[in-house]
């Protein structure tokens, strides 16, 4: 029987057979030792972890059993896919095995054969962005044992509904470009941290792990809280929902389809390591998901079609393995610049031709780039403003811009000597908007724009190597 | 067709390939010229007149040795190239690629001042180049290894104008340079010792090299040459059949 997943909220306020049964498959998960492949830490360790943390956090003792070294090195722990266009396919897999792992433990425990993964719908209207009770609970419904779902350490169980955006689905193309920002992500390897953020990635995706902050915000421990699955789960519905639309553009090319080179595993119910590709997980693939819903909460217009004929082998999507438009280099601020406690303001200076990014933006679309952020938090949020000299536009007192940017994996991804890189997060945000609004028969050339980064909740300085402007064309 | 060749088909056809492709096959070419000529950068052959070998490596110019510096190298140095090109106004990008050359080369002519006459000193044959071997392998998996390989992928924002983008490209292929002499010195003496063979052992080299720059940066610690741990992930496991979803 297929599992079918379904709206958290549709499951009813209080507990509910699902929500119980996935309780307590977590809790008899949890009993078992890392070095066990079903088990929860086992699970968890597969998207991050980090000796010192899981110790200091209380996940392990420094005298409990690991994983054999063979398994690590990326192949089993730490294997998680960030930044880049790997992120979605890599996640669907570890849903999937998740999903089978407690499924097949929901049944061993005497519960339904078809048991599937809820999902949290946060853009289904005001009331669903306060995480379901049955992950605030302390108790089980039997009022006495613990509730392993509301367990781990949160700073919120509510999310901000101005902090998370649908902007993603409006993405055309999966594919990011070097300086662009596509649905998926940019061109990688197998990468655990450490390059181009897709859009959905960005926001909703990193928004909703920073808003819930504990266990959730650190890459390392995200894994081991209950509500990050149904977070997860969230993030490959809105692909889901995405790829049922004609317009929009799909990667096919091999390296992703067949991709990666090293391939992605993931352990089954039986402890059995199993590699599987991208291409695996796309529609009428072995690891392909059914939603009972693909328009709910998505921001994409309804469309007339069944859900049978968007599921499955039906994918609307255009297929392609041509890369997206390359994007050039318009201007750049002079250097590094440093986030704290204050804010840092710095100029991005244009190249000489005036009108370059006026009048551009019918037939391209243009990008703020952050370059190379780092930083030793776990997590971050900028905050970036962009604004343009009155006299450059139209407008009396100049556009501007603002944008929240939550960053996931930072910390990871900014270590040289740690085992994920050092080159931080590069992220790229669509400004055709404000592009648009600079007037190109204003007779002032436009040689600049200021670009004022604030850090919300600073615990350690953020740098960012380089502030730059890019034009891709448009298709 | 095999996700590794795509990959690389596809880097191609984005053009980040080409330019480090040609400077490393022209490099290869005028080393196989050069040691057809008995003037290769191998401490015998390096010997200008003499080609049978014997010849004191000191005699290896500094033009030889960075040939084979470009030769084995660039390939390593592809991420470093393609970052200066992307981040380069398209009309300064030769300029600064030109920059990041002098930078990165500049670390490697320094490093032969060295080397050179350090193969001199231990001059060649096989015993030599086996216990260089031996040596390298043993450096390549100690924690200052490591220590270097992570730093040698790392970047650093380029000024779009002017002179800023030639400082910058030039102290990026310095920032890149440094390391990558701490991490590869031992494995260019291997090319220099043995008797015959110099264009072989350059390539193995060169593979092995391309193979440990391949692996993920890691806590530097006494371990295992990331080269073979890639090559262990590059060769398929066995596992067993997913079952289908429910």
């Amino acid at each position: 029987m297929p599992r079918v997943r379904v709206d958290v909220s549709s499951l009813g306020a209080g507990w509910n057979p699902t929500l119980e049964w996935y309780a307590k498959a977590v809790a008899k998960l949890q009993t078992l030792p890392a070095t066990d492949r079903t088990s929860w830490r086992y699970l968890g360790g597969i998207h991050g972890y980090k000796r010192e943390t899981w110790i200091s956090k209380g996940v392990i003792t420094d005298k409990d059993p690991l994983p054999p070294d063979t398994e690590w090195d990326g192949r089993m722990w730490n294997q998680c896919q960030h930044q880049g266009y790997f992120f979605l396919p890599w996640h669907r897999g570890y849903l999937h095995a998740f999903e089978e792992i407690v499924g097949a433990t929901v049944k061993a425990l005497g519960g339904p054969s078809d048991w599937a993964l809820p999902y949290w719908n946060y853009f289904d209207g005001d009331s669903a962005l306060q995480m379901h009770a049955a992950f605030t609970d302390p108790k089980m419904p039997d009022k006495t044992t613990d509730n392993p779902l509301a367990a781990p350490p949160r700073t919120n169980t509510a999310l901000d509904k101005t902090k998370i955006s649908l902007d993603a689905m409006k993405n055309k193309i999966y594919t990011s470009a070097s300086g662009t920002s596509g649905f998926g992500g940019g061109v990688t390897i197998f990468k655990h941290f450490g390059g181009l953020t897709g859009a959905l990635e960005l926001n909703p995706h990193n928004s909703v792990h920073r808003r819930i902050g504990g266990f959730m915000e650190d890459p390392n421990t995200a894994g081991l809280d209950p509500i990050f699955w149904l977070h997860h789960c969230n993030v490959d519905r809105l692909w889901a929902a995405w790829l049922t639309r004609k317009d929009h553009v799909m990667e096919d090319g091999d390296a992703w389809k067949n991709g990666p080179v090293r391939k992605f595993e993931m352990p089954g119910p039986d402890g059995q390591l199993h590699a599987f590709t991208s291409a695996e997980t796309m529609p009428g693939g072995r690891l392909a998901p059914t939603y009972d819903d693909l328009q709910n909460g998505t921001g994409l217009p309804a469309v007339s079609s069944s859900l049978e004929e968007v599921e499955a082998e039906a994918m609307p999507a255009r297929l392609s393995s041509e890369p997206p438009p390359p994007a050039t280099l318009v201007g750049a601020n002079s250097g590094r610049i440093t986030i704290g406690e204050t804010a840092a303001t710095t100029d991005v200076r244009l190249q000489p031709q005036a009108t370059e990014l006026a009048g551009l933006a019918a037939e391209q679309r243009v990008f703020l780039n952050l370059e190379n952020i780092r930083g030793r938090a776990s997590s971050a949020t900028l905050t970036v403003r962009i604004s343009a000299p009155a006299a450059a536009s139209a407008l009396t007192e100049g556009p501007s811009f603002s944008q929240s940017i939550d960053l996931f994996g930072l910390a990871e991804s900014s270590g040289a000597d740690g085992e994920h890189g050092g080159n931080g997060i590069s992220v790229a945000i669509d400004i055709t908007e404000i592009a648009n609004q600079l007037a190109p028969d204003s007779g002032t050339p436009v040689e600049q724009l200021e670009v004022r980064i604030e850090q919300e909740d600073a615990e350690a300085p953020v740098t960012v190597e380089r502030v730059s402007i890019y034009k891709q064309p448009v298709g | 067709m095999s996700p590794g060749l795509s990959a690389l088909q596809l880097a191609w056809r984005r053009g980040g390939l080409r330019g480090p492709v040609l400077v490393a096959l022209g490099a290869w070419l005028l080393l196989a010229y050069l040691e057809g000529r008995g003037q290769g950068a191998r401490c015998g052959g390096g010997h200008h007149h003499a080609a049978a070998g014997g010849g004191p490596c000191a005699s290896l110019g500094l033009i030889d040795w960075l040939l084979m510096v470009a030769a084995m190298m660039t390939p390593l140095l592809v991420p470093i190239i393609n970052h200066v090109w992307r981040s380069s106004l398209a009309r300064r990008r030769f300029d600064s690629l030109l920059a990041l050359g002098l930078g990165y080369g500049a670390c490697w002519a320094a490093a032969g001042a060295v080397l050179i006459p350090a193969a001199a000193a231990l001059g060649q044959g096989w015993p030599t180049a086996a216990a260089i071997a031996a040596a390298s392998v043993a450096w390549s998996c100690s924690p200052i290894a490591q220590y270097a390989r992570n730093r040698c992928h790392r970047v650093r924002g380029i000024h779009p104008f002017g002179w800023a983008a030639d400082r910058d490209s030039l102290a990026q292929g310095a920032m890149a340079g440094g390391p990558c002499v701490l991490a590869c010195w031992p494995w260019m003496l291997i090319p220099m010792s043995v008797p015959v063979g110099h264009a072989g052992v350059t390539l193995a080299v060169t593979l092995f090299l391309f193979l440990e720059r391949l692996g993920e940066p890691r806590k530097p610690a006494w371990r295992v040459s990331p080269a073979l741990t890639t090559l262990r992930l590059l060769i398929p496991r066995r596992t067993s059949t997913w079952q289908p979803a429910g």
